[in-house]
């Protein structure tokens, strides 16, 4: 997003937190609307289980909207979301033992990436397979920089960590991942 | 610059795509790094990419039942802190050595001790095991020479270190503690580059002896009272995070000055150790 247009987002946000801590569930509506996709990739990639990732979704929606009047205006939401999503993502699945799907090989991929710098199909196969494989903890934390754009301090406010520990699990990540995937990387076209 | 230390650093930045002047310059000169940046970059652009399953009843269903309040609150959640412990670790070997005190109370209550009571009374003594922790947080804070003088950032490693500690105290379980341990001995791992960056060898000699006291009195000593199944979906993770934490403390030592050699060594043989005992387990 343009600057500009981030701005003009975060204070329409802001108009919707007020409204949604009065009470407002059409404002906090809109709220949800706005990071459902965000969170439910997230959980996804954790989960590798829709449902499961469904149902920690919803949860983290509706602790957040009894937890709002504890949000302090000004703050991150987004992160804050994410936060409540990781604690609920950790109590799912200490409590739940659904078995993992694997890996969904044959899901339609209903996003167009620049055209320059889109992988093939079985390239993204392969990335999603090296990406599910990584361990929880270094996912969670690659996944909020590399999709959700976070910064190392973001990530360590949700993840619960510090922001040495932070970097240091997406640079493990990275690497493993380019360990997998070099000669896939090589083969297509830059 | 040399090329591993290009690799490192763009790894560990929050954007491979924007360069410094130093590392484009390399790059300009490289061109096997040149490739590797690249390769980086385009990887990390095509995660949004990754497919993923509809979600099976799907946001609008949830918003029409949470308008309709069909849908009921859960329970509040704490709210996540807003302003960031971002800073540079700074905490010194005297507050390493009453943590590392603090933590021996807490692996060793719940064992010897917590265990024979009740659980109600456990809860209590729980409680105020964590109440004389936060107090410990305290004094560690307001016995600081510029206390009540100069407002001080909080200290993320000391903050994490003792919420973990608060973690430990309330554990019921030895998959919970074991778990918590090894966040922890990641924390302390992932804090000896930013203690050797700002040049604090007494303060690494510490993290480095407080790492090999979590990994082996806590996180191996916890990992044999798992039962099977909780060892088979803990312990290889963990395993795997103490191999790497070794790994990148044995590269370290490569690039560093001797005088941080000692302290990573004492990481790197604690991890391998501590890997190699945790698959044992397995």
């Amino acid at each position: 997003l343009a600057p500009r247009e981030e701005t003009k987002l975060l204070g329409e946000e802001h108009v919707l937190i007020h409204a949604a801590q009065l009470g407002d569930r059409n404002a906090f509506a809109i709220l949800v609307e706005r990071y459902w996709d965000r969170l439910y990739r997230w959980l996804f990639h954790m989960t590798h289980d829709a449902h499961a990732a469904e149902d920690v979704v919803q949860e983290t929606f509706l602790r957040a909207f009894a937890g709002l009047k504890l949000f302090r205006a000004g703050s991150n939401f987004r992160a804050w979301l994410f936060r409540i999503a990781h604690n609920c993502f950790v109590n799912q699945r200490r409590v739940a033992n659904r078995k993992s799907q694997a890996y969904p090989d044959d899901l339609a991929n209903d996003e167009d990436g620049p055209e320059e710098c889109a992988l093939s199909r079985e390239a993204v196969q392969m990335l999603a397979r090296a990406v599910g494989r990584l361990p929880n903890e270094f996912r969670a934390a690659f996944l909020l920089r590399a999709e959700q754009g976070m910064s190392f301090r973001q990530i360590a406010d949700i993840l619960d960590l510090t922001e040495e520990t932070a970097r240091w699990r997406v640079f493990k990540a990275r690497q493993k991942l380019l360990t997998v995937l070099a000669p896939q990387l090589d083969r297509e076209k830059p | 610059m040399n090329c591993e230390a290009l690799h490192s650093r763009l790894l560990g930045s929050e954007k491979p795509d924007r360069l410094t002047a130093e590392v484009a310059a390399h790059l300009k000169s490289c061109a096997a790094c040149r490739k590797w940046q690249r390769r980086l970059v385009h990887l990390e652009r095509n995660v949004a990419l990754l497919p993923v399953a509809p979600a099976p009843r799907g946001k609008a269903e949830f918003v029409r039942q949470f308008v309709a309040a069909e849908l009921e609150p859960l329970s509040a959640e704490r709210e996540a802190p807003s302003e960031s412990t971002n800073g540079v670790t700074t905490v010194q070997t005297w507050k390493f050595e009453k943590l590392a005190t603090a933590l021996r109370t807490s692996l060793q209550a719940p064992r010897a001790t917590l265990n024979a009571f009740p659980a109600p009374a456990r809860r209590r003594i729980a409680a105020v095991l964590a109440a004389s922790l936060l107090l410990l947080a305290f004094g560690l804070w307001i016995n600081s020479p510029t206390f009540p003088f100069t407002p001080k950032p909080p200290d993320p490693l000391l903050a994490s270190v003792v919420e973990r500690d608060l973690r430990l105290a309330a554990a019921k379980s030895p998959s919970e503690r074991v778990e918590t341990l090894a966040d922890l001995a990641d924390d302390l791992q992932g804090s000896t580059r930013s203690l050797i960056n700002h040049g604090q060898p007494d303060d690494l000699k510490a993290l480095a002896n407080l790492y090999e006291q979590v990994v082996r009195d806590g996180i191996v000593a916890q990992a044999s009272s798992l039962s099977p199944a909780e060892k088979a979906r803990l312990l290889k993770g963990i395993a795997q995070r103490l191999a790497d934490a070794g790994d990148e403390a044995e590269k370290l030592i490569k690039v560093l000055p001797e005088s941080s050699a000692a302290p990573l060594n004492i990481i790197v043989r604690a991890a391998r150790d501590g890997d190699r005992d945790l698959r044992n387990l397995l």
